[in-house]
């Protein structure tokens, strides 16, 4: 479709592929608006994107560019052939971003041979961005050649691996790159995007050809190689196998104890062979699994595009040492750390905080103290109120009681319906979810185009919007026009919008946190250092997640933001990890050893009224922000839909395609072509065990297990 | 508005469906009477289990299908090369797993199971077991799965340890699963037994699953399961039958014995009678009248019985008892000396006391917090009887007082229990 063919005429223009923007898109098209969605970026979900390792560069590179760049001056004289009488533009701008002091570290040797010392990149990244392109397509080449021949090596390997394989041609077919790495879902849906997002994908297109040609060589590099197999790729092969082991172990009853990891010494060129095994959330976000999104994803049946593990244990830092925290019933009874008096007393404690309202005597006096006093009051042991103010209510020494006990509710509630901790992870990262929403958007219709925005918002006589000028100068009519906040112009911010910001880092780990003998996913808070408020939050992936390849573990630290990331994350990184100057650490030291890390800040204004300035159709919505969850988003993406169209269902589920009634050609085509693909899906997207899915599966009893605490 | 999807009504949506479900009906039925025609003219063909397969898959518990099927499948035995017959057999088991999966409760579907599996030539036991795990990861307290499961680890030779760490295993990720429980009662005699006590486990053994049962009761101790297992983990030390009494009465030709413990002559033991050293041939019945276990038996002489000395014994494998009717006496007795208040504290062995009163500790503790809870005080009670019942004459009595309060619905059990 070239932009000829683009209608030029919209119920609502979305800018921005944020998760609140997604949703809004979503919820427009399913009750018949017509939306045109885009994003200036080339790839999904905005300040929520997950990258590979190699997207995760051209980010970094991108907002650097970004930051240092002036913004041309705005003429709005270029555009008056396109105004009508009385109108006047808003010019938006076109550098600005919402994430600021980008630092890249590693503190990895560049290969195996070097003898480099450890050295800080981040002086030198510019020079390093400089050569990336020509760095890029060798590294395609490397890589493409190691996947298959491990492709090879395992075939008899789990279906993961297979799609993995799969996913390799989908790459080097050239779809948008960055996205669909790693998926095994990814295309019926895709290509009706890309056919109204053709423009937007023309670089992509591009790089393809390079992909197609490396692959080329790569079988001729594959011959010579088989006579002498590289030491990189037999290593790999034997932890592998290693998992087979494990795998076949499916005989609960002959489980073994994994071997103590030896751990493997990463240099950075082998961690940039395996690029495509990383999945880095810029924005990392958990599901509660009572919480608005998982219902939403249920009730819309947009579940069905995606995938999640649960969260398989809590974590805290005790007495210098990292344990487990005991939250599920099923914990407890295990758990060594606590007395069998500490066990009746946290789960009596835990009982209670599910009906805490009914029992309002029991704390009244105490509701304005910190919860830490209630928590006195009630005879714990310091253990198990460690346990229950930390990481049950995530919260710290100042919380007040009232408070503690809803959050600790809120935990306990999402407990036992998928696992045994509260919370849901997306497979490929929480950047996966915008996407899905985007999915289910353009089965209703809607277009979407990358590498597009608005240039200015037109403004007709009564201060309203009427649509947009685009990037490639066409005017746009619209009704309502819904961005990303950050997207904004200062003119329609309100003041303090800009003062709060999270602080970000994302690392990449050589072993777990805390290691046992299974491939955890992991929540953990620890209390808030200098001038902080709140918790500091610590995610970590294992590779089950595809966070990361095998022998990795992501971690990600989030917190409100003080001072620059680097700095608010210091305390807890000392806390968690090997000191990374120290070359030759303590052997009794078992913390992990950061092998590679990214500090970020993103303005956080999920705190205040972004539309206190705006046109009464210009709605500006909140980015991630710092908090857990996804609340904060699907709340605020229910109330701008009940804006604009006040008494319409949010997101109703699709119909069954049975049911549709066609009574007019051009809609029939439409309804058609969208449920044909959604219908495809179905099958293939069914999931076992963990994934949350339809209706019919969760009648058998075999995916929700119901609240135990209720 | 525009573009807006239009969507079949409710009204319209339900008389599609029961048009549907009209036109499902007609071919149930037709498929049904067909299959009965093709059972009744014994036609054992691929027609057949076609047939019956769309029907079952639509309702597993249509037993007579699935009897039909193994009529169907005991035919071919007798006219296929053992091959085709595997063949057959393998397609059996997947249809079969497919029907679980619609139906995981279906008591026709796992027994079907078991006659294909006993008799298709070459059954491979290790994929069961591993049909079983499947199964239970998706419901662990499928009481079905549980028991084919026992009857494929009989055949698939699988170790009573590696039961009972699956057994584990099972409790770690919900204690209340009562299978779980009970199968670890039956493994553990098995695994550990005691040499002291048939039937019994060893006492270090013991220590640690007392522990486990603790563990569960202090997490939660309204769950019935792991009270109950710790209830079977007290009783195991069950005294060892005897005749405690022998009474006989010259004018009613009769002798009663009494046994240590309920017990079923016959079932559980023979008991012979010797009158003057003569065995006497009769039957043994309970004072009821009835076939049961019972702790009361009567037997009746045959001979008569006159006015001189005789001496009768009673005698049971490892044990025996006496008693002699002197000239004149109406009736005679020997009774196993008692004393009193100890009547019961014989339930649990001497060599375990250590633990009881451990467990009793240990219960008292969670009786601080838990005042009220049934089970709590059941325990206290039915440990205190075991160790020292005059001792703790006077807690008992109150704790009785309070468990019926809380448990009003059991008041004479306990009421039972006190006496």
């Amino acid at each position: 479709m070239a932009d000829d063919d683009l209608p030029r005429e919209y119920d609502a223009i979305v800018l921005g592929t944020g998760l609140t923007e997604c949703v809004i898109a979503a919820a427009l098209a399913r009750i018949g608006f017509r939306v045109l969605h885009l994003d200036r970026n080339d790839y999904y979900s905005s300040e929520w994107a997950v990258f590979n390792f190699d997207g995760m560069q051209r980010w970094i590179k991108q907002e650097q560019t970004r930051a240092l760049e002036k913004e041309a001056p705005f003429s709005s004289e270029l555009y008056q052939e396109l105004l009508e009488d009385g109108e006047v533009l808003i010019p938006l701008p076109q550098h600005g971003t919402g994430t600021s002091n980008v630092v890249e570290k590693v503190f990895m040797k560049e290969a195996p041979a070097d003898i480099v010392e450890v050295e800080d990149k981040t002086s030198k990244l510019s020079l390093a961005s400089e050569a990336a392109p020509n760095i890029t397509s060798q590294e395609t080449t490397e890589s493409s050649e190691i996947d298959s021949q491990n492709v090879d090596n395992l075939l008899q390997d789990s279906d993961k691996r297979f799609e993995e394989s799969v996913v390799s041609e989908t790459v080097s077919q050239g779809d948008h790159s960055t996205q669909s790495q790693g998926k095994d879902q990814p295309l019926t849906e895709s290509e009706e995007q890309s056919e109204n997002a053709k423009i937007g994908q023309e670089k992509n297109e591009e790089n393809s050809v390079d992909v197609a040609e490396s692959t080329g060589k790569v079988e001729e590099q594959q011959k010579s190689d088989k006579t002498e197999p590289n030491y990189d790729n037999v290593e790999f092969v034997v932890q592998e196998s290693d998992h087979k082991a494990q795998g076949a172990g499916v005989k609960v009853a002959e489980k073994e104890p994994k071997k103590p990891d030896k751990v493997r010494e990463w240099t950075l060129s082998e961690l940039k062979k395996e690029w495509r095994r990383f999945n880095l959330d810029l924005a990392p976000k958990m599901l509660y699994s009572r919480g608005s999104l998982v219902e939403l994803l249920i009730s819309s049946d947009i579940a069905k595009y995606c995938e999640f593990k649960t969260v398989t244990r809590i974590l805290t830092h005790l007495n210098g040492k990292v344990e487990q925290v005991p939250c599920s019933r099923a914990d407890v009874f295990g758990s060594k750390a606590v007395t069998m008096v500490e066990k009746r007393m946290l789960m009596k404690f835990l009982t209670f905080c599910m009906e805490y309202e009914k029992h309002a005597e029991d704390y009244q006096e105490y509701q304005e103290k910190p919860y830490t006093e209630f928590l006195k009051s009630k005879k714990l042991s310091a253990t198990v109120q460690h346990y229950i103010c930390q990481a049950i209510a995530m919260s710290t020494d100042k919380t007040n009681t009232i408070e503690g006990l809803r959050r600790t509710k809120r935990f306990l509630q999402s407990i036992g319906r998928y696992g045994n901790t509260p919370f849901l992870w997306p497979l490929y990262g929480s950047g996966e979810l915008p996407q899905c929403f985007c999915r289910m958007c353009a089965v209703f219709g809607g277009t979407y185009i990358l590498r597009r925005t608005a240039r200015a918002l037109i403004m007709g006589k009564d201060n309203k919007c009427v649509g947009i000028i685009d990037t490639e100068g066409l005017r746009m009519k619209c009704n309502w026009v819904i961005m990303e906040g950050g997207l904004a112009s200062e003119a329609l911010l309100p003041e303090n919008s800009r003062n709060r910001k999270s602080s970000r880092g994302i690392y990449i780990t050589d072993k777990s946190l805390c290691t046992d003998d299974q491939d955890q996913i992991t929540l953990m808070h620890l209390p808030p250092a200098n001038g902080q408020t709140d918790p500091i939050t610590v995610m970590e992936l294992s590779p089950a997640t595809y966070a990361c390849p095998k022998g990795l573990h992501v971690v990600h630290l989030t917190c409100q933001g003080c001072n620059s990331a680097e700095e608010d994350l210091k305390p807890a990184e000392d806390l968690l990890f090997k000191p990374v100057e120290q070359v030759e650490p303590e052997p009794t030291d078992t913390r992990p050893r950061v092998l590679w890390s990214l500090h970020l800040n993103q303005m956080d204004n999920t705190g205040c009224d972004l539309n206190e300035k705006t046109p009464e159709n210009v709605v500006l919505v909140a980015g991630p922000g710092a908090s857990l969850d996804f609340e904060h988003s699907i709340l605020e993406a229910r109330q701008v839909f009940e804006k604009i169209c006040p008494g319409e269902e949010f997101l109703p589920k699709a119909p069954n395609p049975e049911d549709i009634i066609f009574d007019d050609g051009q809609e029939a085509a439409n309804g058609d072509s969208g449920f044909e693909a959604d219908v495809n899906d179905e099958g293939a997207d069914q999931e076992e065990g963990h994934s949350q899915d339809t209706d019919s599966e969760v009648d058998a009893g075999v995916a929700e297990e119901g609240s135990e605490w209720s | 508005m525009h573009g807006r999807l239009k969507v079949k009504t409710t009204a319209e949506q339900q008389e599609a469906k029961r048009k549907e479900r009209e036109k499902k009906m007609k071919l149930y039925n037709a498929a049904t009477s067909k299959i009965f025609q093709k059972r009744q003219g014994q036609e054992y063909d691929q027609e057949a289990l076609e047939l019956t397969a769309q029907i079952l898959s639509a309702n597993s518990d249509f037993y007579t299908l699935w009897n039909y099927r193994k009529e169907i499948f005991l035919a071919f035995k007798d006219k296929s090369t053992e091959d085709e017959l595997h063949k057959h057999f393998e397609d059996e088991l997947s249809f079969l797993e497919a029907c679980l999966k619609g139906n995981p409760k279906s008591y026709g579907c796992w027994e079907h199971r078991c006659f294909v599996m006993l008799t298709m030539p070459r059954p491979d036991w290790d994929r069961e077991l591993m049909l079983c795990n499947k199964y239970l990861e998706y419901d662990e307290r499928n009481f079905h799965c549980w028991d084919y499961r026992r009857f494929v680890v009989k055949r698939a030779q699988v170790t009573p340890e590696a039961e009972f760490e699956f057994t584990t295993s099972k409790i770690s990720s919900n204690f209340s699963n009562y299978s779980s429980w009970h199968y670890r009662s039956k493994l553990l005699p098995l695994i550990h037994p005691d040499p002291k006590h048939p039937g019994g486990v060893k006492d270090d053994v013991l220590i640690k699953e007392f522990e486990l049962a603790q563990n569960a009761f202090f997490t939660d101790p309204n769950d019935q399961s792991a009270w109950f297992y710790h209830r079977w983990l007290l009783g195991r030390a069950d005294k060892q039958l005897a005749i405690d009494c022998v009474y006989v009465s010259r004018e009613l030709r009769r002798v009663m014995v009494r046994l240590s413990k309920p017990a079923k002559i016959g079932a559980d033991l023979s008991l012979q009678v010797y009158l003057d050293g003569v065995q006497c041939i009769g039957e043994w019945t309970t004072p009821a009248g009835t076939n049961d276990h019972s702790l009361l038996w009567l037997f009746n002489l045959t001979a008569p019985l006159d006015g001189n000395e005789h001496k009768v014994l009673v005698a049971m494998e490892g044990s025996s008892r006496s008693c002699t009717l002197k000239d004149g006496d109406e009736k005679a007795s020997n009774v196993d000396e008692v004393k009193p208040g100890t009547l019961f504290s014989y339930q649990l062995s001497a060599a375990t006391s250590d633990t009881l009163t451990q467990e009793l500790d240990a219960c008292q503790q969670l009786y601080e917090l838990e005042p009220d809870n049934k089970w709590v005080l059941l325990t206290i009670m039915l440990l205190m009887r075991a160790i020292d019942p005059l001792k703790y004459l006077k807690e008992t009595l109150e704790h009785i007082d309070t468990i019926i309060k809380v448990d009003p619905c059991r008041t004479n059990y306990y009421k039972d229990l006190s006496k």
